[in-house]
């Protein structure tokens, strides 16, 4: 077992986020993460790295295991080391080149010497396909090269579980392609993965895994040819027919609009 | 017969300047310990406990409001008094010592503010990306969050360093040889017959320096987010 999430629940002041979630994933798993927004898998997503922590539960990557409830710097500090995240709006560090941004982990928590660093980076780098922009900064870069940029940087630290956070909803459509590209060449070398997303087309070609996600709960999980073609739940039913509505924008799906609501009135004045 | 005599500028003007030492050490010193003391602070207005949170707003509040000039009168006239009444003889602290102290609380309020809004305006993203690749949050803090939020503060500090210059010139308040200092001593020397010309100069020699600063504060700004920003 590579990553094991128990009874992770997880509320933001009264609003309950996470209502108990379990989760088993095996090595070289690619699982992909659907739900509508407000459902709770970049939460869930977050908690594996204590970017948010758990309010109970406990997740164990490798041998590592951290309990939500009590946990120490340096158990979160192991957890972060054995898993890279890649984010939605890249955040890549502002004040360094992109050979720089994939460098400093190498670095500052791998301690390898620079000229060392230097090369895996450029190496990852143009694995990415970024070899002619190393000392750009992340300003001067497209947004697809920014994210590809936050790939490398993930994957440069070997990570046991890489974490994608939405890595396409802040791109212009014309740049999901590479990125999705990049992410699917990734998958074949057969590192554990979680993703994040809304591309039903990308799920569909690249997990191994598809879990759907609703109000903090798993609701329907298995192989995308059976949650993607012939999905049991009701809910899942919906949201499947929702998103692949030509008219409807997937990043703004909101599950609750289903149910009829009275017209509101607007008072004048 | 008081006539003015534009000479008597370029006249003062050197003799003014052999002040120049003592405004700078009192610029440097309270420099040194407002950035200190804004640090304090600005980490406190950060933390995440209230308590922290409600000083350092109200020191800053009370810092930012209270004249600079009254500040001087409460620390180096009133508070020997109270000290004393606990046994605490103060006469022994030389004047700069009172000057530096008092302009040191007065500008670290603003400080504290440049620090914390230049905290708040390097991307929380950043932060989150440092701690995710492993960073400790101390080593994300020093190599991702600070250098970026150093150039953002680069502009208010430098009219902060412009303001505190300026203020340096309270120090003859308290009989202090500042440049200010300095150019009523040689106004007085002649009896005020050419005040006139040597407050000019004193003005003069001021804004030099200042302009002096905001050159050096856009070198320093260029240069520190040389190919960064978008």
């Amino acid at each position: 077992m590579m990553v094991s999430l128990k009874n992770i629940k997880k509320s933001f002041g009264s609003q309950q986020v996470l209502n108990g979630v379990d989760l088993d994933i095996d090595v070289g798993e690619v699982v992909v993460i659907l739900g509508p927004s407000g459902s709770g898998k970049t939460t869930l997503l977050r908690t594996i790295n204590f970017l948010d922590p758990g309010d109970e539960g406990s997740v164990t990557v490798g041998e590592h295991t951290v309990n939500c409830k009590k946990h120490t710097r340096p158990e979160v500090l192991g957890l972060r080391r054995r898993t890279a995240m890649v984010f939605q709006n890249y955040n890549l560090f502002a004040n360094k080149t992109i050979l720089e941004n994939v460098m400093e982990g190498l670095i500052t928590v791998k301690r390898r010497p620079k000229p060392v660093a230097e090369e895996i980076s450029r190496k990852m780098l143009t694995r990415v396909g970024l070899s002619e922009r190393f000392d750009y900064y992340p300003s001067a870069l497209s947004g697809g090269q920014q994210q590809r940029a936050g790939i490398a940087r993930a994957l440069v630290l070997e990570p046991d579980v890489i974490l994608f956070d939405e890595p396409t909803s802040a791109l212009d459509p014309e740049l999901v392609g590479e990125v999705l590209q990049t992410i699917k060449g990734i998958a074949e070398t057969g590192i554990t993965m979680i993703v994040v997303t809304h591309e039903i087309a990308f799920a569909k070609e690249v997990a191994s895994r598809v879990i759907y996600m609703q109000d903090g709960v798993i609701v329907e999980q298995g192989p995308p040819s059976e949650i993607l073609v012939h999905p049991q739940d009701p809910r899942t039913q919906r949201f499947l027919r929702r998103i692949t509505d030509p008219n409807q924008d997937p990043k703004h799906i909101d599950m609750k609009q289903d149910d009829p609501q009275p017209e509101q009135v607007v008072e004048a004045g | 017969m008081n006539t003015f005599q534009p000479i008597e500028i370029l006249r003062a003007i050197p003799k003014i300047l052999q002040a120049f030492p003592m405004t700078m050490l009192i610029l440097l010193s309270s420099l040194l310990f407002s950035l200190l003391i804004g640090a304090a602070f600005a980490m406190m207005s950060l933390s995440h406990k209230k308590v922290l949170n409600v000083i350092s707003k109200g020191y800053v509040s009370f810092m930012r409001g209270i004249p600079t000039l009254i500040l001087i009168f409460l620390i180096y006239l009133g508070l020997p008094q109270v000290l004393k009444r606990i046994g605490i003889d103060m006469s022994g602290v030389s004047l700069t010592a009172y000057i530096i102290a008092c302009l040191s609380l007065s500008v670290s309020a603003n400080m504290s503010e440049m620090m914390r809004s230049a905290y708040l305006a390097v991307d929380k993203g950043q932060r989150e990306a440092a701690l995710s690749v492993g960073m400790s949050p101390a080593v994300a803090f020093f190599r991702v969050i600070l250098p970026q939020a150093v150039g953002i503060a680069i502009p208010t500090l430098g009219n902060n360093i412009i303001m505190l210059f300026k203020e340096t010139s309270l120090a003859f308040t308290i009989g202090v040889l500042d440049m200010m200092g300095k150019a009523r001593a040689v106004s007085s020397a002649n009896y005020g017959a050419t005040k006139l010309e040597i407050y000019i100069a004193a003005g003069l020699i001021f804004w030099a320096f200042c302009f002096l600063m905001e050159k050096g504060t856009r070198l320093a700004e260029k240069a520190y987010t040389k190919g960064r920003r978008t």
